[in-house]
């Protein structure tokens, strides 16, 4: 296993992003991940929910420790990877806790899993320390990220509306998903997408535009929204 | 749908960039017409749908997350810091009373924040509160426990701790506590004991960052929340930009999720 924590970044804009090459290999070999989820299927309710959040928002110290244990080792794979050292990502783990604490009420069912919403509030917390610190990510070897891509069980364990996103950025041209990605996942700006990608600014944009509002969709919201096909 | 739409692209850039910006630099009226094309109740609720869509590609995307366990001082630290934001939901009553106690923050924008300047203002204010109203601060406050990372923080060089000046609002003369902060970490904490509870519903606390070095407009801090009155808490500063050199921290209570510019009043303040 490669400890990603002490080489996720740098301190100057040079990067080791890699190249749309490798970026299609890694994608072709993820289509094989949702694919294989049965329950993939849009509509389908959420795994694995069981109210934690409503409970914590309510007051009830039992859930926040429930909410630790089901949580607390995806913050901290997350803030692992996106944070310079141990000690660090320990930080940005107790921010993003207090952000779930706070903000508990505010989940909605009906739009996302409480995996989902986690995750939101865990990459927000994440990305706004790394613009502060004016760190750029830095990726792993390509060999080192095939190593830790999610098997067919972690990714249909993280509940079906990730199932669902990630069936729907199969259905996504390479360098779409690609760019989506880099920008969902590593936090990248647009700019620097394009620059790794050997791409024109507006085609990331477009990428990233299009692509975001297709998952908002296959997420559950905007049923009636008019934007697929039209944009 | 017009595919060049200005404001569409800003609200991807704010997702996908800077998620915790908030909607800065975004026409609300063209957000609304946007969120309603996409079917979506209001721009904020659009935003977060997008914001989870990103959420969700980060989790599809990711290297395999979910086989590592969290460092056992670390779960320590973060249930000692739940004790301290998770609490009871008061009654609808109580909250309902505590407001009407409030100075009715969004009915009385009068503008005069906006008019005179954030600093001149918080000048002002500590001007107001110059006579020191000893009987108005809350002996009983509970001796604060703080985190240990707000321990931590402020034993790292450059580490300011500012109190709260009295406020001159009735509801908030007996809040208590500090600000802590650290200009090379850009991070710090509010502490605050008394402060009356707001209902998220109706509106949050807008904390703002008063620098005049960087610009004659504060620093949007985070909106917060508190839920006990009866509870100390402590609320992790979220700057929106990089603060040069803070000459004050102030609060006010705004819609929820924020403004972008606040008309005050100015219920806190804590000056350097």
């Amino acid at each position: 296993m490669v400890n990603l924590a002490l080489s996720t970044f740098a301190n100057s804009p040079e990067t080791h992003y890699r190249r749309s090459a490798a970026v299609v290999q890694i994608s072709d070999r993820k289509q094989s991940t949702a694919a294989r989820n049965p329950n993939a299927k849009k509509g389908a309710s959420v795994s694995g929910d069981s109210g934690l959040l409503q409970r914590v928002a309510a007051g009830e110290q039992a859930a926040v420790a429930a909410c630790l244990d089901q949580f607390g080792g995806l913050v901290w794979s997350l803030a692992r990877r996106l944070s310079p050292n141990e000690a660090d990502a320990e930080d940005a783990v107790q921010e993003i806790f207090v952000e779930i604490w706070r903000f508990a009420d505010r989940f909605d069912p009906s739009k996302a899993s409480e995996t989902t919403f986690v995750a939101m509030l865990a990459r927000r917390r994440l990305i706004d320390r790394l613009r502060k610190h004016g760190r750029q990510p830095i990726e792993e070897e390509y060999e080192d990220h095939l190593e830790h891509a999610p098997s067919a069980e972690e990714s249909a364990g993280l509940g079906n509306d990730v199932a669902r996103v990630a069936q729907a950025l199969e259905g996504m041209k390479p360098e779409q998903r690609e760019a989506i990605r880099m920008s969902a996942w590593l936090g990248m700006s647009h700019s620097a997408i394009a620059e790794e990608m050997d791409l024109p600014l507006g085609t990331v944009k477009s990428h990233i535009r299009r692509g975001l509002i297709a998952l908002r969709e296959d997420l559950g919201a905007g049923e009636t929204a008019q934007y697929r096909g039209t944009m | 749908m017009n595919t060049d739409n200005p404001t569409l692209d800003r609200l991807i850039e704010q997702v996908t960039e800077d998620p915790g910006g908030g909607l800065t630099g975004l026409d609300a009226a063209s957000l609304d017409a946007l969120a309603k094309d996409a079917g979506a109740t209001s721009g904020s609720t659009f935003a977060e749908e997008l914001e989870l869509a990103a959420a969700a590609a980060m989790l599809a995307t990711a290297p395999a997350l979910s086989n590592e366990t969290m460092p056992a001082g670390l779960r320590d630290k973060v249930l000692a810091q739940a004790a301290e934001c998770v609490r009871p939901s008061a009654s609808v009553t109580d909250l309902a009373s505590r407001r009407t106690a409030e100075p009715a923050a969004a009915p009385a924008r009068n503008g005069w924040v906006g008019g005179l300047g954030w600093a001149a203002a918080a000048a002002m204010f500590i001007a107001l509160i110059v006579q020191p109203r000893p009987e108005t601060v809350s002996p009983a406050a509970p001796v604060p426990v703080a985190s240990d990372v707000r321990d931590a923080l402020t034993q790292q060089p450059g580490t300011i701790t500012v109190p709260w000046a009295a406020s001159e609002f009735d509801a908030y003369a007996g809040v208590t506590g500090d600000v802590v902060w650290n200009n090379d970490e850009q991070r710090g904490y509010l502490r605050l004991a008394g402060m009356p509870a707001n209902d998220p519903s109706v509106r949050q606390y807008q904390l703002w960052i008063v620098d005049p070095d960087r610009d004659a407009e504060p620093v949007d801090g985070g909106v917060f929340d508190v839920l006990s009155a009866d509870a100390e808490v402590l609320i992790p500063i979220d700057a929106k930009l990089p603060v040069l050199s803070p000459a004050a921290f102030a609060i006010t209570a705004e819609q929820p999720g924020g403004v972008v510019v606040s008309e005050g009043p100015l219920l806190l303040v804590a000056a350097t």
